[in-house]
């Protein structure tokens, strides 16, 4: 019987670890050059980016921008934007300066029982207006976060992203990070072992990935938190925090 | 012998010197922007990488493209101008003969922004996307 339960776990965890979930903070625009694009729409949700598949969430208990060195609460503008049965987000902004803004976002929780666990993820995106390229290494402050190394846009398809894993202010070594790419344009995989890409942190909680195609590029480094969550039954199950951070590639052409 | 020595030394010096400020320059994009306030226009001009764009020629160009003012911005990358009567025009900044940028202000530019408006405002109606189909159920509350 044991054995059988086993066996019916294993079966169950590997769907669920080849479908790896990204929250997704994504703006409509990552350079924005001209004032007349100034309006940006940021969409928040929760996937399977590579698979284009959504997940139900509850509203966000952090969202904002960081830009100029100070932080700005924007929950008040995320409004829902129901797709399917699944609950995302969306806000809109106007780029009033020249400088970079870190939109972050901290979701609720998400209860995944196929993992039997909770999952946050701390989640930034960054958008350069106007040509005053200051700020994109700001750090929100999350207690598990993703410091660029590598400018995190303007970024052509096929440059490598380098960031370093950062929990509670100290590097994270030899973190391991879920690369995924937001499959908008119908890639075909041969093999789910590729919808995940897996690289892993040196001793200083660095690490670089190639990205080889144009889109958006999600980077999450999971850890699992010092703090437990009640899950429906009310019963304590661990949580796993993740550090992410989404870039968009073009390409060269 | 050691004069001469001293005039080699300072020409290498300065024709580093050259091609660091040349390189600096052309590896940093110049940018300028602009603002309204109350009957002044505050222009500042700054490289990509943040730096302030310090002794820059500054050219303001009315509606016909005629040149109302010129000036140079100061320490800290600033300009500033009082602007008369509100109308289109054009902020020309130029760094070290060759970086340029220009920003453009509208008529509405000059219109006062209005009491209390958000920095960000809610979509009452998001844009349709297409729907995805959870490859594996969403979880139930």
């Amino acid at each position: 019987m044991k054995r059988m339960i086993l066996a019916l776990a294993f079966a169950l965890a590997i769907p669920s670890s080849a479908f790896a979930h990204f929250f997704v903070v994504q703006p409509s625009m990552a350079v924005v050059e001209e004032r007349s694009d100034a309006k940006i729409t940021i969409d928040v949700r929760f996937a399977h980016p590579f698979e284009q598949a959504l997940m139900d969430n509850e509203k966000p208990k952090q969202f904002g921008v960081l830009a100029g060195g100070k932080k700005t609460d924007l929950l008040g503008s995320l409004a829902v934007a129901k797709k399917g049965d699944a609950r995302t987000y969306v806000a809109q902004y106007q780029l009033k300066k020249p400088g970079d803004y870190v939109f972050y976002c901290e979701p609720a929780s998400y209860w995944e029982p196929a993992e039997d666990k909770h999952i946050i993820h701390y989640t930034k995106s960054v958008v350069q207006a106007y040509g005053l390229e200051e700020g994109w290494d700001e750090m929100v402050g999350f207690p598990i976060e993703i410091k660029p190394l590598t400018r995190p846009y303007g970024l052509w398809a096929g440059n490598v992203f380098t960031g370093q894993v950062l929990m509670d202010g100290k590097p994270v070594p030899n973190a391991e990070i879920e690369v995924s790419y937001d499959n908008t344009t119908g890639v075909k995989s041969p093999g789910e072992v590729f919808n995940i890409q897996v690289v892993k942190a040196d001793e200083n909680g660095v690490f670089t990935y190639a990205m080889p195609k144009a889109g958006w590029w999600g980077f999450a480094a999971l850890e699992e938190a010092s703090f437990k969550l009640p899950d429906p039954s009310g019963e304590d199950k661990p949580v796993e925090i993740g550090a992410v951070m989404w870039v968009n590639t073009v390409e060269m052409q | 012998m050691h004069s001469l020595r001293n005039v080699w030394g300072a020409f290498a010096l300065v024709v580093v010197a050259f091609f660091f400020a040349a390189s600096t320059a052309s590896a940093h994009g110049v940018g300028v922007w602009a603002e309204v306030d109350g009957p002044f226009v505050n222009v500042s001009a700054y490289f990509s990488s943040g730096g302030k764009v310090k002794n820059a020629d500054v050219t303001v160009l009315d509606a016909a493209g005629e040149t109302m003012l010129t000036g140079k911005t100061d320490d800290e990358g600033n300009f500033q101008f009082k602007y008369g009567k509100p109308q289109p025009m054009t902020v020309i900044v130029t760094a070290g003969g060759h970086h340029t940028d220009k920003f453009k202000l509208e008529l509405a530019d000059f219109a006062p922004a209005p009491e209390g408006a958000p920095e960000a405002t809610a979509v009452p109606t998001p844009a349709p996307t297409p729907v995805s189909v959870p490859s594996h159920k969403p979880d139930k509350k």
